[in-house]
């Protein structure tokens, strides 16, 4: 596992020159990897620009490890030529899948919770390391069914994959929160079957309630019980990088550091209390 | 059980509004949520690279055209930047008005030198160096972001008119060729002259200047051609469109 790096934010175009001009205390900050595998132009400029002042890690959209398809080795090496390039501090994407028979839904589809699926994402995670030569972290998505044929807790399945594979979690706590409201679920245990020791990095994010269930929009603030969830993320895994994603509704970036040192304070409040008990 | 191949299958089909049997392997049905989030995000996808054709055609006629064009061709892009690459195809295959096809191939094309690769560009200083007596074996490179296009409606002013909310132009017949490049990081994009149009294509295809004065006599006086011709070299290089001279 790397050190953490502290607080960041995801980067969004909006924020180029802000970022660049101002030079705002973030400690580090996450691109969406597909973004930037484009020939040259605007994203690439500012990406340079950034990298020269920011440590930055990798976030992919697609890599659908998951999936039963093949693993798209055309992609994978475009991956890894960004990631030669900026030289990330590490690279994560999602415990989900894609589409299938070459088709890309552009969403984050759950899997079923069954040992079929573990085998085979824990292959496909092996691959791509040793694509990449180094430890993946996988994430965590929001989801808002439910399959018959899962024969384990999402936790229990997230956890197996990443021992299995070993690789490193990437934990979304806006997203247990969201998949637990909607699978009437306590997230509390699910941070209890999370091995402290894999987590490398920790998402937080605001969503939208529906009543009846919640959907993961990345479109407004961090709500309070979120916040909470995300104090007993750092009692149980002490200092971890920690960002926010927004990713509608984008607001100024004053606005998101000032959301981001709600995280800090919190974070710091946690450890200390954990440094005295 | 389904095995997991099967399942991800059934789930697609599902997505892609084929028969599909999905429903009896979920507990709590959310299958809808999927659903329209699927066609949501692609139709905001591509109103983001459309936004002039989304203006004219109207948001509500943009995203029903757009969700047929959906259902036919799903994507198969890792990212979905490039998920509007047929759809001016798709629009000739249903016959949509020659406007509207020639607005969604020129928005198209902005997005293409958007993010097209980077190169150093030429400057006058490299050609005033080189000889006269040589210049008609000089050869060209273009910028990788250049695209041309063959207009036949006024579709760049119909545009410019768009972005100051001025939705009065009408489309109308003009036959020009226009190109879309990058400078400085920055889309631009013109309508050439038909002898510059003609320059142009003879660089790109690996004509020397010679050659290309020659063959501009065909719109220009055998005594000026040559003056002229240099005058549009300066006008491509000014344009950064140029990135390379060679003597060959
Ligand atoms: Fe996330």
């Amino acid at each position: 596992m790397v050190d953490t790096l502290g607080f960041g934010l995801g980067l969004r175009a909006e924020h180029y020159n802000a970022i660049l001009e101002e030079c705002p205390p973030l400690d580090w900050l996450e691109i969406i990897t597909e973004n930037y595998l484009v020939p040259g132009g605007k994203p690439l400029y500012y990406l340079d620009k950034i990298r020269d002042r920011y440590p930055l890690v990798m976030h992919g959209v697609s890599l659908s490890l998951g999936s039963t398809d093949a693993l798209d080795w055309d992609h994978l090496k475009q991956v890894k030529a960004l990631a030669s390039r900026i030289e990330p501090a590490w690279i994560s994407d999602h415990l989900c899948w894609t589409g299938v028979n070459g088709i890309n839904l552009h969403d984050l589809l759950p899997l079923p919770y069954t040992h079929e699926a573990i085998n085979h994402v824990v292959a496909q995670i092996n691959q791509v390391q040793e694509f990449l030569g180094r430890q993946i972290l996988i994430e965590n998505v929001s989801s808002y069914v439910a399959y018959k044929q899962s024969e384990m807790t999402e936790w229990e399945f997230l956890s197996e994959i990443a021992k299995r594979a070993d690789c490193l979690i990437l934990l979304d706590v806006n997203n247990i929160y969201v998949s637990s409201y909607n699978h009437k679920l306590n997230p509390y245990q699910y941070l209890d079957g999370i091995d402290r020791n894999r987590v490398q990095q920790i998402h937080l994010a605001g969503h939208s309630n529906q009543g009846d269930y919640i959907i993961d929009t990345h479109d407004s603030p961090v709500i309070q019980p979120v916040w909470d969830l995300y104090a007993e993320a750092i009692k149980r895994f002490g200092a971890v990088s920690t960002m926010i994603e927004r990713d509608a509704n984008i607001p100024d970036l004053n606005e998101l550091i000032n959301e981001l040192n709600h995280a800090r304070s919190i974070s710091d409040k946690m450890l200390k209390e954990k440094s005295v008990a | 059980m389904l095995d997991l191949r099967q399942l991800q299958i059934n789930f697609q089909d599902f997505l892609l509004e084929k028969k599909s049997v999905i429903e009896n392997e979920i507990v709590e049905n959310r299958l809808s949520i999927y659903h329209q989030a699927y066609y949501l995000r692609l139709q905001e996808a591509l109103q983001q690279d459309f936004k002039v054709l989304t203006q004219m055609l109207g948001r509500d006629e943009f995203n029903q055209f757009t969700r047929n064009f959906i259902v036919k061709y799903p994507s198969h892009f890792r990212s979905i930047r490039w998920y509007g690459k047929k759809l001016s195809e798709f629009m000739g295959e249903n016959s949509l008005p020659e406007y509207l096809i020639e607005m969604a191939e020129f928005e198209w094309l902005l997005t293409e030198s958007f993010d097209a690769a980077d190169s150093v560009t030429m400057t006058i200083e490299d050609i005033a160096l080189i000889p006269a007596q040589r210049w008609s074996e000089l050869t060209f490179a273009v910028h990788p972001s250049l695209r041309r296009m063959a207009c036949h409606w006024n579709t760049i002013p119909v545009w410019l008119s768009y972005q100051e909310e001025d939705f009065s132009l009408e489309s109308q017949r003009n036959i020009s060729t226009c190109i879309v490049w990058r400078s400085q990081y920055e889309v631009q994009f013109c309508a050439l002259t038909v002898d510059e149009s003609y320059m142009l294509e003879m660089m790109i295809n690996g004509n020397n200047f010679g050659e290309i004065c020659a063959a501009l006599c065909k719109y220009i006086d055998v005594n000026e051609v040559a003056t002229h011709a240099a005058a549009n070299l300066k006008k491509f290089i000014s344009f950064d469109l140029l990135i390379r001279v060679d003597i060959k």
